[in-house]
C-alpha cells in the first residue's frame, strides 16, 4: 500500500534520513520505533509532502507522491495524526472535526463517519461544543486521530500519539487504534513506546540516527534482544 | 444636546466599524493585524475616484474597484507578507507598518494632497427626524451596510467550511496542511477578501471625508484603534468597538475640546486593553508553551 | 586587532575635527546624525534588544526637547546641561508610564498604543500654550562656547561638539550594556518570555526597565535637539518621526548599537535627496525600507557588515541561517550576534 524506496530528506544543511525504505502492508499496522531526534517525525513528515526528499521515492499503491504538494496528498489518501496533537484550539470539537474531512465531498457520508467517530470516542460526543484548546491532552489526542480518520485515507499516519499521556489513556487509545484498524484501516505508526506499539502492530521497523537498522514482524521484534535492551527497557 | 452627542458619535463610529471589520477579516484568516489596512483601501477609493473621472458610472467603477481591491490584497500577501509571515511577530509589524507609509505616500504621489469630492448616488434625500434629532439617511445606509458585513462575516467564519477553514489556517498551518486545507490559497482569499471589505468600507466613508490622503488617514487610526478595541477576531467586537469610540471620540470633543480628542480616545484603548488585552469580544489568545 | 584599534581612533579623529572642517549645512547634518544615533540607540533597546516596537519614539522625543527648551528658554531658570539631564529624567518617568501598559500588550496591539501616544503628545503640547507657546513653539538660543574657548570655536562648533560627548559615552554604555546580567535579561525577554520566565527572569521589571531606558536615551536627545536645532513645535514631533527611527534602527540593524548609528546616519541623508524628488517621498522611502529590509536584510547594515568580515569557519553555529525562517517570538534572531555565554569562536563586538 504504501511504499518508501531509499529516501533521504534533509533540513538545510543538515541530513537527517539516509536511505530509508520501507512498506505499509494494506490492512496491517506497521511501527516504526526509535529514540528522540532519530528521524521518525521526519520520516512522516516526508511521506505527507511536508519534507521533499532530497532523494529517493515515496510509493502509494505504486505511484509516486513525494512531488506533489501536501494538500494534493491528504486528497489521494494518507492522513496523519501529527505529534503533539496540533488541534486548532479556538475552533470547537466539532469544527475540528470538519476540517478532518476538508478533502471530501461532505453531506451524508461525512456524517455518518462523525457518528462513527463519536462512537469510537464517546467523549468528543459529549465535548462537541467546546474549544479544541480546552481539552484535555488525552481527550486531544482522541480528536487529532478522529480527525485523521474522517480524511476516510486508505493510510493513517500516526505520531507518537503517546506522547505526553498518562499511561492508561494511553492504553484506552491503543485499543482504539487496534479497533480501527480491524476494522480495515491501515496504519503506520510511529512511536516512542516500543511495548504498546508492538502489542498492537504487525510488523516493525526500528531506525536510529536516521537509517533502519531493524526489521520484522512485531513477535520477532519483541523477543529481539538489542530491542529488549534499547527500547523495552528489559 | 448630548444625545446629539451620542448620536452623532454613532455615526462616525460605524465609519469606524466598518473599516474595523476588514481588519477582522484579516486577523481571523491568517493571524495578521494588517497596519496598513485603510491605507490600501484609501488607494482603492482613489481608483474609484480617477474611474468615475474617466466616465464610468458609480456602480460600474463601484465594481472595477472591488477587483482591483481583491488583486492589490492578494498580491500584498503573495508578495510582501508570505515573506515574513512565518518568522517573528515583530518583523511582520514592521512590515505592516511599512506598508502604510508606502501606501500612503503613493496615494499623495500619484494622486496628490489636494482634498477631492467623491460622489455618490446613495446620499442625498431629506434627512429623517428620530425623536427630535437629526439623522441623515446616509448614516443610516452606512450604519445598515456595517451590520450587514458584521453579520455576514459572523456567518462566513462560523458555518462555512472555507471560512472555518480560513480560521484554521490562521491558528495552525501545518496541521491545516495535514488536512488538505490549500494554506497558500486560503491566505491569498483572505488578504482578497478583506482588501475588498476596506474598498466597500473606503467608498462608502469618502464622499463624507473628501478623498485626500490625510484626511483619511486619520480616519484609519480610529479605526484600527476601534478594532482593536472591540477584539480583532470578533465581527460584532469590531463595530460595537468602532460605534464606542466614535461617541467616546465625539463626547470627548464637546467636552474637552477637539484637540484632546484622540488623546481621550487612546487612553480609552489603552485602558480597556490594560484590562482585557483581547479586547472587549475577542478570544485571548492560546499560547503555545 | 590593531586594525581595530586603529580604526576606533581614527574614527574618533574625523568625528571631533568634523566640525571644524564642515561647512555649516553639513555640519549642521553631522549634528542631527549624532543626536539621531542617540535616539536610534534608545529605540533599539526597545525593539530591538527586548523586542517591544514602538512607534512612540518621536513623542518622547518631543517630551525630552521640550522640558529642556521649556525650562531653559520659556522660563529662563537653567542652563543647558541640567536642563538636558532633566529633560532625560522627564522622558524616562514617561517612558515608565507607557511601560506599564505595555506589560500586557505586544505586537500590533502595542503598536497601535505607541502610535496613539505618537499622535496624543504633539495635541497636548498644542493645548497647553501657557507651557509651550502652542503652536509657536519655543526658541532657544544656541549657547556660545565658555569663556576663553569662544575664541577658537564657533557656537555651533560647540554645539556640535557638546551633542557628540554625551551620545558618544550613551552609546558605550549601550554596547556593553549586552555583557551585563541585565542586558542579557532583556534579549531573553525577546526571544522568548515564556522560557524566560521560568528561570526566573522578572517579566515585568525587566520590560519596564527597557521602556524606562529606551526613553531616557531618547529624552537626553530631544535636549540636545533643543541645542542643534534652537527651535521646536508640536510640528517637528509627529507619527512620521517615530516612523523614521523605526527605519532606523530596521536599515541598522536590530539588536546592534553600531546598526542604531549607522542606520541614523543613512536615514538622515535620505531626506535630503528625496524631497528632491516628491513631498511624499520620505514617507514611500522609509516604509519601503522597512518592508525590504525586513525580507532581505533583517539584520540590517551592521549584520551584513557582520557577515562580510566574519570570514572564520562556522564552530559551533550555523552562520548563514536566514533570521527568518526561525519561528520564535520577539525580534529578529541576529544570527551573528548572540551575547550569551556561549562559547563563540571569536568574540562579537558591538
Amino acid at each position: 500500500m504504501l511504499e518508501l524506496n531509499g529516501i533521504d530528506a534533509a533540513y538545510g544543511p543538515r541530513q537527517v534520513l539516509h536511505g530509508v525504505s520501507l512498506s505499509v502492508a494494506k490492512g496491517q499496522v506497521v511501527t516504526l520505533l526509535g529514540a528522540n531526534g532519530a528521524g521518525k517525525t521526519t520520516t512522516l513528515r516526508t511521506i505527507s509532502g511536508l519534507v521533499a526528499p532530497a532523494r529517493g521515492a515515496v510509493l502509494l499503491e505504486g505511484r509516486p507522491i513525494h512531488r506533489l504538494s501536501a494538500e494534493r496528498i491528504v486528497s489521494l489518501g494518507i492522513a496523519q495524526v501529527p505529534e503533539g496533537r496540533q488541534i486548532f484550539p479556538t475552533l470547537t470539537v466539532r469544527e475540528n472535526l470538519r476540517m478532518g474531512g476538508y478533502t471530501r465531498r461532505g453531506g451524508a457520508e461525512l456524517e455518518r463517519d462523525v457518528g462513527r467517530v463519536f462512537e469510537y470516542f464517546p467523549i468528543l460526543r459529549e465535548r462537541q461544543r467546546q474549544l479544541g484548546g480546552t481539552l484535555s491532552g488525552g481527550e486531544q489526542q482522541m480528536l487529532a486521530i478522529a480527525r485523521g480518520f474522517l480524511a476516510r485515507p486508505k493510510v493513517l499516519l500516526l505520531d507518537e500519539p503517546s506522547h505526553g499521556l498518562a499511561p492508561l489513556i494511553v492504553r484506552e487509545i491503543f485499543r482504539i487504534i487496534k479497533a480501527i484498524n480491524e476494522a480495515g484501516m491501515t496504519i503506520f505508526l510511529v512511536e516512542q513506546d516500543a511495548g504498546i506499539a508492538l502489542s498492537v502492530a504487525h510488523h516493525g521497523y526500528v531506525m536510529e540516527t536516521g537509517r533502519l537498522v531493524l526489521e520484522g514482524p512485531a513477535a520477532s521484534l519483541r523477543a529481539n534482544d538489542a530491542v529488549r535492551r534499547s527500547y523495552l527497557g528489559i | 444636546m448630548l444625545l446629539e452627542q451620542v448620536v452623532s458619535g454613532l455615526a462616525s463610529g460605524s465609519l469606524y466599524g466598518l473599516f474595523a471589520l476588514a481588519l477582522v477579516m484579516i486577523y481571523r484568516g491568517t493571524d495578521v493585524v494588517n497596519f496598513a489596512q485603510g491605507e490600501m483601501a484609501m488607494i482603492t477609493v482613489f481608483v474609484a475616484l480617477t474611474l468615475m473621472k474617466a466616465g464610468l458610472s458609480f456602480w460600474a467603477a463601484f465594481g472595477c474597484t472591488l477587483v482591483f481591491a481583491a488583486l492589490l490584497g492578494a498580491v500584498a500577501e503573495r508578495f510582501i507578507i508570505r515573506y515574513v509571515s512565518q518568522g517573528a511577530v515583530l518583523n511582520l509589524v514592521i512590515v505592516t507598518v511599512g506598508m502604510f507609509t508606502v501606501c500612503n505616500s503613493l496615494a499623495g504621489w500619484i494622486w496628490g494632497y489636494i482634498p477631492e469630492p467623491f460622489p455618490t448616488p446613495l446620499e442625498g434625500g431629506a434627512p429623517l427626524r428620530l425623536g427630535g434629532i437629526v439623522v441623515t439617511r446616509y448614516t443610516l445606509v452606512i450604519l445598515a451596510v456595517a451590520v450587514t458585513i458584521m453579520v455576514l462575516l459572523y456567518t462566513f467564519f462560523t458555518f462555512t467550511t472555507v471560512g472555518i477553514a480560513m480560521r484554521a489556517v490562521a491558528q495552525n498551518r501545518t496541521a491545516s496542511r495535514l488536512m488538505g486545507i490549500p494554506v497558500n490559497r486560503m491566505l491569498l482569499l483572505s488578504w482578497a477578501l478583506s482588501s475588498v471589505l476596506g474598498a466597500v468600507a473606503g467608498v462608502l466613508v469618502a464622499p463624507l471625508t473628501y478623498v485626500d490622503p490625510n484626511a483619511m488617514s486619520g480616519l484609519l487610526v480610529y479605526a484600527f484603534a476601534s478594532a482593536v478595541l472591540g477584539g480583532l477576531d470578533s465581527p460584532v467586537g469590531a463595530v460595537i468597538g468602532g460605534l464606542l469610540v466614535g461617541v467616546v471620540e465625539n463626547l470627548a470633543g464637546a467636552y474637552l475640546g477637539s484637540e484632546l480628542k484622540l488623546s481621550f480616545a487612546f487612553a480609552l484603548i489603552v485602558g480597556v486593553l490594560v484590562i482585557r488585552p483581547a479586547g472587549l469580544f475577542g478570544h485571548a489568545r492560546l499560547k503555545k508553551v | 586587532m590593531g586594525i581595530r584599534v586603529a580604526a576606533w581612533v581614527a574614527g574618533a579623529l574625523v568625528l571631533v575635527t568634523a566640525p571644524f572642517v564642515l561647512d555649516p549645512y553639513y555640519r549642521f547634518l553631522v549634528t542631527m546624525m549624532i543626536v539621531y544615533s542617540v535616539v536610534a540607540v534608545g529605540l533599539n533597546l526597545l525593539t530591538g534588544y527586548s523586542g517591544q516596537i514602538s512607534l512612540g519614539h518621536g513623542a518622547f522625543l518631543a517630551i525630552g526637547a521640550y522640558t529642556t527648551a521649556i525650562v531653559v528658554a520659556r522660563f529662563d531658570v537653567m542652563p543647558y546641561a541640567p536642563a538636558i539631564l532633566l529633560g532625560a529624567v522627564v522622558t524616562a518617568l514617561a517612558g515608565l508610564g507607557l511601560g506599564f501598559p505595555a506589560l500586557r500588550l505586544s505586537g500590533p496591539y502595542l503598536a497601535i498604543v505607541t502610535v496613539g501616544f505618537s499622535i496624543a503628545v504633539p495635541q497636548v503640547l498644542l493645548k497647553f500654550e501657557w507651557l509651550t507657546g502652542g503652536v509657536q513653539g519655543i526658541l532657544v538660543p544656541t549657547p556660545p562656547a565658555p569663556g576663553a574657548l569662544a575664541r577658537w570655536i564657533e557656537a555651533e562648533q560647540w554645539v556640535y561638539l557638546l551633542a557628540l560627548a554625551p551620545a558618544a559615552a550613551l552609546a558605550a554604555i549601550a554596547a556593553n550594556l549586552f555583557r551585563t546580567g541585565a542586558g542579557r535579561a532583556l534579549v531573553a525577554l525577546r526571544d522568548s518570555e515564556v522560557a524566560a520566565q521560568s528561570v526566573g527572569i522578572s517579566l515585568r521589571r525587566y520590560k519596564l526597565l527597557a521602556f524606562t531606558l529606551s526613553a531616557f536615551y531618547t529624552g537626553l536627545a530631544g535636549g540636545l535637539y533643543t541645542l542643534a536645532v534652537g527651535f521646536v513645535s508640536p510640528d517637528s514631533f509627529t507619527l512620521l518621526t517615530s516612523i523614521q527611527f523605526l527605519a532606523m534602527i530596521v536599515v541598522g540593524g536590530l539588536g546592534s548599537v553600531f546598526g542604531s548609528i549607522l542606520g541614523a546616519v543613512v536615514i538622515t541623508l535620505l531626506p535630503n535627496y528625496a524631497s528632491e524628488i516628491s513631498k511624499a517621498a520620505p514617507w514611500a522611502i522609509y516604509g519601503a525600507v522597512l518592508i525590504v529590509f525586513m525580507i532581505f536584510l533583517p539584520t540590517g547594515l551592521a549584520g551584513l557588515f557582520r557577515r562580510l568580515i566574519a570570514r572564520r569557519p562556522a564552530g559551533a553555529r550555523q552562520t548563514g541561517a536566514s533570521a527568518q525562517t526561525s519561528i520564535h517570538r520577539g525580534g529578529v534572531r541576529d544570527d551573528s550576534q548572540q551575547p550569551h555565554p556561549t562559547p563563540q569562536a571569536a568574540p562579537e563586538r558591538d
